[in-house]
């Protein structure tokens, strides 16, 4: 399912004191199985533009297409609008709040049975995704209010996964996960993805980009500055300038050995593994 | 979601924003008080109807309230407007008939008693409508404030009212914005908060009530833990950094108010009709 955004304006508040204009004649394209990242600073309309794929904001004018369903401002009903919540799935910012079943495993199996799958199938489907997001089967009859921070993230981005998504949108998933933990939930984001799993991820952590994105596309003040793959965007000092972008340390430790004359490829390096291997290969070339 | 959002303060700069939110709290309750007085005929009393009216439409025009907001927010009452007529016909009056059904007699009073009901609450949703979009919710505290201050004397806590008063009303945008989002985040699982079946629906607001309520209990908490980490005493004696000033434009609009005040008083009490003077039957 390719999504496409074509001439999309997105208003808050229209016609009010209120009124702010989100988003600006967004035009972008998502191929079917890329690791997307959307990046831009706090504001940009990150958040905003994500909520369109799947329907929860319509466009004030535009159109957004995700597979054969059609967004726009005037169709009042959007056919099947239930299924594209089903193969798009959306994990908020902080998707914790969204909690409120009696024990673990029922808030899982929440999302599936609103999708009249029966109950056996439901509840499978939520012990899969619990085991997956690596939540301990002790913990499936306890209540989600007395799980910890990130264990409470874990419990509500399997309530998505447990739908099965065919696109997965993630608002800034690993905000406020220790760093271990934000690793295992990249690593389960890009084990989804290679069993074709379509994964859009909001971050602000560049290191992610590098590492798990085939494509990233950069927000600035409502509008889409430039769509491009991650080592384009890094190797490109003006525009992480223009809109104030941190490199990866990666990258930034790769340019600096550069400067002193290594002879590295930048386009292969994406994490520390295929850094130290060109570091190798430039040392034995010289 | 978004209407729900009626009445919230608009920033404009107006005559009426301008005004002293003292003054337009004691604006609010002299003209509630107007809308209750009775005169001597329903022809008079329509006729002050219509005067109030055309004076809270101009305020509503020099605040920049738009008549289409008011009447979305009446929107859901229109089942109450209905249940009221029910009622008012049901309830046995006196005076004129209008139409008689199989010997059962709707009055004349019956219609207008609920005609008056009608009025009196658009009447009273505009002039609340007025007060809150040109106020900001904390000012209208302060007033409220100062105008309870005499209240201290019978040990009534002022102070503590008026706090609970701005942190419900500072809440209030927090709330509505937590409700789009859980509501957002819980129809991403396929909840339809839209249509469906009864029960369904249930279970869709129970999606939202809890995660509401945790988050509202949580939100107090950490509010009190950081009001009192920073040395909040209730009973402590605080100075404010904007202080309200009282200026000309609010003494002529007190004067203003007082007029109209006294003028309906004196229409009341002495039973005067204007129809009658002029001779005009009914
Ligand atoms: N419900 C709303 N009503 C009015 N304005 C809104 C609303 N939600 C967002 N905005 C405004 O739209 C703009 C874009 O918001 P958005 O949430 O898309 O930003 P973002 O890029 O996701 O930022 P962040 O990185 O902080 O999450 C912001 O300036 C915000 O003030
Ligand atoms: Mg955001």
């Amino acid at each position: 399912m390719p999504i496409n955004f074509s001439h999309v304006y997105y208003t808050y508040l229209p016609k009010s004191p209120f009124e702010y204009t989100a988003l600006e004649n967004i035009n972008l394209g998502i191929k079917e199985g890329s690791f997307t990242a959307i990046i831009g600073h706090t504001g940009s309309g990150k958040s905003t533009l994500v909520q369109h794929i799947n329907a929860l904001l319509r466009p004030t004018s535009g159109e957004v297409t995700v597979g054969d369903f059609v967004i726009s401002s005037s169709t009042k009903k959007i056919k099947g609008l239930v299924n594209l919540k089903k193969y798009a799935g959306l994990v908020f910012q902080f998707p914790e709040y969204q909690l409120f079943e009696e024990t673990v495993l029922k808030d899982v199996a929440f999302g599936p049975k609103n999708f009249k799958e029966n109950n056996k199938v439901a509840f499978d489907k939520a012990k899969k995704a619990l085991l997956s997001v690596g939540i301990d089967e002790n913990l499936f009859d306890k209540s989600p209010f007395e799980l910890s921070g990130g264990q409470k993230r874990r419990v509500a981005i399997a309530g998505i996964i447990a739908l099965e998504p065919k696109i997965l949108v993630l608002d800034e998933p690993t905000a406020g996960l220790d760093p271990k933990g934000a690793k295992e939930m990249m690593n389960l984001f890009k084990q989804n993805n290679e069993n074709g799993t379509t994964i859009i991820m909001i971050t602000h952590d560049m290191n992610n980009v590098l590492t798990y994105c085939n494509q990233v596309v950069v927000m600035k003040k409502a509008r889409v500055e430039k769509v491009c793959t991650p080592i384009e965007l890094f190797k490109d000092d003006n525009i992480l300038h223009n809109v104030g972008l941190e490199e990866p340390h990666i990258i930034s430790f790769a340019k600096k050995l550069i400067k002193k004359g290594l002879n590295l490829n930048l386009n292969l390096i994406r994490d520390l593994n295929s850094l130290v291997d060109e570091i190798v290969k430039a040392r034995k070339n010289k | 979601m978004k209407e729900i959002a009626l009445g919230r303060y608009v920033p404009y700069n107006s005559l009426i924003h301008r005004l002293d939110p003292r003054l337009k709290i004691v604006a609010l309750i002299a003209f509630m008080v107007m809308i209750f007085f009775k005169f001597v005929s329903t022809a008079m009393n329509f006729l002050i109807y219509g005067i109030l009216a055309i004076v809270i439409y101009i305020m509503m025009r020099i605040a920049k309230i738009k008549l289409i907001t008011l009447f979305k927010s009446l929107k859901p009452m229109w089942l109450m407007i209905c249940f009221l007529l029910i009622i008012n016909i049901l309830i046995p009056s006196t005076g004129d008939v209008l139409v008689e059904i199989n010997g059962f007699k709707i009055y004349y009073n019956a219609i207008f008693n609920t005609l008056y009901i009608i009025i009196r609450l658009v009447l009273m949703l505009s002039l609340t409508m007025i007060l809150t979009s040109t106020t900001k919710p904390l000012d209208l505290t302060y007033g409220l404030e100062w105008l309870m201050t005499p209240l201290k004397l019978i040990r009534f806590p002022v102070h503590e009212i008026s706090m609970i008063i701005s942190l419900a009303l500072r809440f209030i945008p927090t709330l509505l914005e937590e409700t789009d989002r859980i509501m957002k985040a819980q129809s991403s699982r396929g909840v339809d908060f839209e249509d469906g079946k009864l029960k369904d629906k249930i279970k869709a607001i129970i999606s939202l009530i809890i995660p509401l309520f945790i988050s509202s209990i949580q939100r107090s908490e950490e509010l009190a833990n950081a009001m009192e980490a920073r040395g909040y005493d209730p009973s402590g004696k605080r100075t404010r950094y904007r202080k309200m000033k009282w200026c000309l434009r609010d003494t002529l609009s007190l004067g203003f108010i007082v007029i109209i005040l006294g003028g309906l008083i004196t229409l009341s009490i002495t039973s005067f009709d204007v129809f009658a003077l002029l001779g005009i039957e009914l």
